[in-house]
């Protein structure tokens, strides 16, 4: 006996909600024995268990997987972010290239590019479970670049600030001992 | 303790460790509803696909089961390498969805095989079991 549609709402909540591993082959599973007479209650309570199956499994793999790449990137950005500083800082207190080239730095600079590298590989491998997250992931990679370049702008000129405030003191060191002299 | 014997456990080597670590692997067995499954693919044979392995076991069990905790069980079988699938042509009275058939591999008729002769050199002879199974 073949019938109508099965219930359109359950037939769109299975679409949306039910998405997964041969989740098409499911849904003409489910419209092949409603139409071969099966109840409306029967293709309800179908429709409401693959959902249950649907989500759990996808809650399952994606909570893990997305903790992971969010801190992947945020690893992989601030060692980018953190390298980029110390390069600038180093070169703004050395006098020239054998100078900046300093085993701290160096040894710095190592440890940087190695987990720049490390979460960047991580990052790619985990490539293969691309799932969607809706707009959530691009929020947090602006809000953690956001908060890093404010960071680090502000240390700047925290920075710049200090040695100004320095220069100022030994100027006015400077400026009593010349009038201490001339006494 | 004169006349008492002591069992002295044998001495762990290294290469027991490759043992112990191998068990570990095999002892992923396989659920209820997953051997069910499994044999339910395998008792329908050919065009084994969602309806068919529900209907199935719905047939030998007596209890009626979701089709979507069926696909759920083939999808734990297909990533264990136990089932291959296959996609089919889509028609008009699934609403244009094609059917996936599945088929057991060897990997899969062997791990049944293995199951079966396990679940039956257990319950064999058990007294609560007697004059119970069909």
């Amino acid at each position: 006996m073949m019938r109508g549609h099965p219930p359109q709402v359950a037939t769109w909540l299975l679409r949306r909600l039910a998405v997964g591993w041969h989740s098409e082959s499911l849904e003409g599973d489910l419209i092949e024995q409603y139409a071969q007479g099966r109840s409306r209650l029967w293709y309800w309570r179908q429709v409401a268990m693959a959902i249950v199956f649907a989500q759990s499994h996808a809650f399952r793999t994606r909570i893990w997987i997305a903790t992971i790449r969010v801190f992947l990137h945020l690893f992989t950005e601030l060692a980018v972010v953190l390298g980029a500083v110390s390069i600038i800082d180093q070169s703004r207190h050395a006098d020239d290239w054998q100078d900046m080239l300093s085993p701290a730095f160096i040894a710095t600079m190592t440890v940087l590019i190695t987990i720049g590298l490390a979460g960047l590989w991580l990052t790619v491998k985990l490539l293969k479970w691309r799932q969607s997250y809706g707009p959530i992931k691009p929020l947090i990679v602006f809000f953690a670049v956001t908060a890093l370049g404010v960071g680090t702008f502000s240390w700047a000129s925290a920075t710049r600030r200090q040695c100004s405030a320095d220069t100022c003191h030994c100027q006015s060191i400077e400026r009593q001992s010349i009038t201490a002299e001339r006494r | 303790m004169v006349g008492r014997e002591r069992s002295i456990p044998p001495r762990l080597q290294r290469s027991n460790y490759f043992t112990i670590i191998e068990d570990m692997r095999k002892r992923d067995y396989l659920g209820q509803l997953e051997l069910m499954v499994l044999f339910a693919v395998m008792r329908v044979n050919m065009n084994a696909y969602g309806v068919l392995i529900s209907q199935e076991i719905s047939k030998q069990s007596g209890r009626d089961v979701s089709i979507a905790s069926v696909y759920a069980a083939l999808e734990r079988l297909e990533k264990k390498g136990l089932i291959t699938s296959l996609l089919g042509e889509p028609t008009a009275e699934r609403g244009g969805k094609a059917r996936t058939y599945f088929k057991p591999t060897a990997a899969g008729l062997k791990e049944a095989r293995d199951a079966h002769r396990t679940l039956m050199r257990l319950s064999s002879g058990l007294p609560g079991l007697k004059g119970q199974i069909a």
